[in-house]
């Protein structure tokens, strides 16, 4: 630790932590011998902050995150943006560290520094060579308890909401059709349920330093976080420094959270876009239940048996010459989720064939799952799974929000083609929303809104 | 890491680095393509050759391929149980067809359709330019000086038959794989790839300075930001000045401290992404540092990108300024051989600019020894203000304050790099 350039704080943080969990998960690939070891301990802080402690001494290297359940759906009213205005203004100085995040991290040779906000949470993470750990660590610290004091540079966060801005122009503007899957999204959460403003929304709300302050307190609070510790590390070491740099932080309960709004009926809405594209696009979407909820592990599957390289869609679209591209995913959030389709339609094809072929495969798969689709894909997710653990950061970032089993190794193993067809026929019992998008030279890249109508109702 | 390698018997190279504790591995084959590309289709067939002939086909999971204007590559990587898998999606992708001819004649449709997609992706849009303006419009790394036609399947497969040859080729896989194991497998799936002889590599002509304009805008009124760059011409990866001009890069704006960045974003607010590439390429190397700006700020934010070129050679930088950026380069060093994919990827590109992986080993310490007079040195020697190409992309910013902010009246091209028509004369 350099303490002339980190003046840390002196603090008395309490030392008793009580350890929930001290596991050594293993998970043996289907041929490798030895199997292999990722030990994992999770502990809680009497403050309430979540450690999770997953050494491995073949890294050179250690990733510190911190995820907070705090995220774009968590936005006030009439303050749209705001999770993500923070998550930027959290990289400016902080009362023990005036200099700023950026220079510190740059001194100590980081990498992998970034941050994200999504719908539920907001991730911070950095990657260091292990000898700069407690660095690491400390500097988190600063960010959870030592950022909004006093915050008042009304300058700074219109800065950042300006960038913010140019973020979501560089994105959904600039970017060829990106703006469809927010547009299709918005319409796939209906008005009330937490995601729909988050989507709806075509700019920043009315943001000043007070609700940047107040976010914070309310949010970015032990209790409502969670440390990840992933790498080349001693565990007892990094224990005993999270306790003492976040230990007497103080334990504020973080608000309740908004709740997703009921089910909706069995409409289907027609979205029609321009933009500045070659190619038509069509997107075609249902919500989904949340992340990890009976039904999201096998839609997952379900989209691979769709669009995977062996994939149905593939087939009946591409080497069809239908489509000149297909893809699928089941987009996991937690107060509710969305499967997707996309196309992009070849040359002098029927949009509304696209649409209609789609339709029907998604319905093929909903009446009969094939065991032998269910084993492929079953192993091809399996594989990305163990694959995704290669580094430090990618351990970080499964442990952030825990899958259950031996790092959610075995989330697909015992899926049958039963609950595939199940979970797709619930979903296509709800809503549909169809996107497409028309290639037009008059408006931007991203696509703009020119029609709406009920293609079911 | 360690590397070893052995040869087949048709001239393919193997690259091992053995990395056994983690259960996963990758594989990269890159085809030294520069000979082929020597023509008037130049990079723009190469980027073709990738579409057609490198698609994965039905099943070929965690696998892609590309080609640039060095060379050809296919890339997969799977469960270290899977390496005869990853070996022959890779070789299927390679050394057979594995697609009927319509299905190639389909995919070069969508080729040439995605080629002209990709005129609207301003970042496209700038290394096209970048590309013509600092190789010029004229074959392998630069533009060609007219759209031609699209090249026929026929032409595309002549390409593939003179050029993916095993002696032109190597295949570098890193993880948890053994030596003898690797060797197995890849006789098994490269032995039968025809012995043929590697094409003559071209030589390339850069353009001097004064031959190319100073300021070229690609006006796009659609663009809801701005888009700019700098681009020059570096040293090749061999050259003496690399390393220093790799610090360069980092110093203008390859770190979250770099002074353009702190400047354009942290001061002004105008704009969100900021960054520095480095291409290297066997004889010389281009530098782009770019920025996304919004519409109202992008000339101030053109001025402070031109100023940070100017402040890196008009006096040596401070002791804490270069080690920033060498704990930046060490930062992004590390990143890159943090996975097996990043290793391999990284491997074979220290190959392909004609350099050994002994040197990959000490690279990273030559670069750690420039001193702040070397970077003075080389940044005067590469950054004059008459080597440098300055690119805007989207609504052009007002020509009246361009010329009061210093910059030469500007030349219009369109998104290929090509010279277009001053949209105000129309």
């Amino acid at each position: 630790m350099t303490t002339a350039r980190y003046p840390l704080r002196f603090r008395i943080a309490p030392v008793a932590v009580i350890a929930v969990l001290l596991s050594l998960a293993t998970f043996r690939p289907a041929s490798a011998a030895p199997p292999l070891s990722l030990p994992i301990s999770e502990h809680r802080l009497p403050n309430g902050l979540r450690v999770v402690l997953a050494p491995d001494a073949s890294f050179d290297d250690v990733t510190v995150l911190v995820r907070y359940e705090a995220g774009a759906a968590d936005d006030p009213m009439q303050r749209a943006g705001l999770a993500h205005v923070v998550e930027h203004l959290m990289f400016g100085r902080t009362r023990h560290d005036p200099g700023g995040y950026w220079g510190a991290v740059e001194r100590i040779g980081a990498w992998n520094v970034n941050a994200e906000t999504t719908l539920d949470d907001t991730r911070y993470y950095l990657t260091v060579p292990p000898d700069q750990l407690p660095i690491a660590l400390w500097l988190e610290s600063e960010r959870m308890g030592f950022f909004a004091e006093d915050f008042e540079d009304e300058a700074a966060v219109r800065r950042e909401m300006a960038i913010v801005t140019d973020e979501e122009r560089e994105g959904a503007k600039d970017a060829a059709v990106g703006g469809v899957g927010r547009e299709g999204l918005a319409e796939a959460f209906p008005i009330g349920h937490p995601y729909h403003r988050a989507f709806a929304a075509h700019s920043l709300g009315d943001i000043a330093a007070a609700d940047v302050r107040e976010f914070i307190d309310q949010w970015y609070t032990p209790k409502n976080a969670r440390l990840v510790v992933v790498g080349h590390f001693d565990p007892t070491t990094a224990l005993s420094l999270a306790t003492q740099y976040f230990g007497d932080l103080p334990a504020n309960a973080p608000p309740a959270r908004k709740r997703a709004a009921q089910t909706q009926a069995a409409t289907a809405v027609q979205v029609e876009m321009g933009a500045s594209i070659v190619r038509p696009f069509v997107l075609v979407l249902w919500p989904s239940p949340p992340w990890l909820q009976p039904g999201d592990p096998e839609l997952d599957l379900a989209a691979t048996i769709l669009t995977d390289p062996f994939g149905r869609l593939q087939r009946e679209l591409v080497a069809n010459g239908l489509a000149v591209s297909v893809w699928s995913n089941e987009q996991s959030h937690l107060r509710g989720s969305a499967f997707l389709v996309g196309a992009t339609v070849a040359s002098e094809k029927s949009i509304d064939e696209v649409v209609t072929v789609i339709e029907r495969v998604v319905g093929d798969v909903a009446r009969q799952t094939l065991p032998d689709e269910c084993v492929r894909v079953r192993s091809e997710l399996s594989d990305m799974l163990l694959m995704s653990l290669e580094t430090s950061l990618g351990r970080a970032q499964r442990l952030a929000a825990p899958m259950p089993g031996s790092w959610g190794l075995s989330t697909y193993a015992a899926i049958q083609p039963s609950a595939v067809e199940h979970s797709l026929r619930a979903i296509l019992a709800g809503p549909e929303t169809v996107v497409v998008v028309r290639p037009d030279g008059r408006f931007s890249a991203g696509g703009e809104i020119v029609g709406r109508k009920v293609r079911r109702p | 890491m360690r590397f070893s390698s052995f040869v087949l018997e048709n001239g393919l190279r193997v690259v091992l680095a053995e990395r056994r504790s983690f259960p996963t591995l990758a594989a990269d084959l890159l085809i030294d393509t520069r000979a082929a590309n020597a023509d008037a289709l130049g990079a723009w067939r190469a980027s073709l050759m990738g579409a057609v002939f490198l698609s994965p086909a039905a099943g070929m999971l965690h696998t892609s391929g590309e080609c640039g204007p060095v060379g050809c590559s296919a890339v997969s990587s799977g469960t270290s149980e899977q390496l005869d898998e990853v070996l022959g999606r890779i070789a299927d992708l390679v050394c057979v067809e594995n697609a009927s001819r319509e299905a190639y004649v389909q995919r070069l449709g969508v080729a040439v359709t995605s080629f002209e997609q990709g005129g609207f992706e301003p970042s496209r849009v700038i290394d096209l330019n970048a590309r013509a303006l600092v190789f010029g419009l004229g074959p392998l790394y630069g533009v060609p000086a007219t759209m031609p036609a699209p090249p026929a399947l026929e032409d595309l497969e002549e390409f593939r038959r003179r050029a993916f040859v095993p002696r032109a080729s190597t295949l570098v896989v890193v993880g948890d794989v053994d030596r003898v194991g690797l060797e197995a497998a890849v006789r098994k799936r490269f032995a039968a790839w025809p012995d043929r002889p590697k094409p003559e590599a071209a030589r390339i002509t850069l353009l001097k300075p004064l031959e190319r304009p100073s300021l070229v805008i690609v006006q796009d009124s659609r663009m809801a930001q701005t888009y700019g760059a700098m681009a020059v011409l570096g040293p090749a990866p061999r050259d003496p000045d690399y390393a220093a001009f790799c610090l360069l890069a980092y110093l203008l704006g390859g770190t979250g401290d770099a002074s353009l960045l702190r400047h354009a974003r942290l001061q002004l607010g105008a704009g969100y992404s900021m960054g520095a590439t480095l291409l290297p390429l066997p004889e010389t190397s281009m530098l782009v540092v770019r920025g996304v700006f919004e519409r109202r700020r992008a000339l101030e934010a053109m001025v402070a990108m031109r100023d940070a070129f100017r402040a890196v050679r008009s006096a040596e930088l401070a002791d804490d300024t270069i080690a920033h950026a060498k704990r930046a380069f060490m930062a992004g060093w590390r990143a890159a051989l943090s996975t097996d994919a990043g290793t391999a990827q990284l491997a074979n590109a220290w190959l392909s600019r004609g350099l050994s992986l002994e040197t990959l080993q000490d690279s990273s310490a030559d670069v750690l020894a420039v001193t702040p007079s070397r970077v003075l040195a080389v940044a005067q020697r590469y950054l004059d203000p008459l080597a440098l190409s300055t690119i805007i992309v989207g609504e052009s910013p007002d020509l009246k304050k361009l010329d009061q902010s210093g910059f030469e009246p500007p030349e219009f091209r369109d998104r290929f790099g090509l010279r277009a028509s001053n949209p105000s004369s129309r």
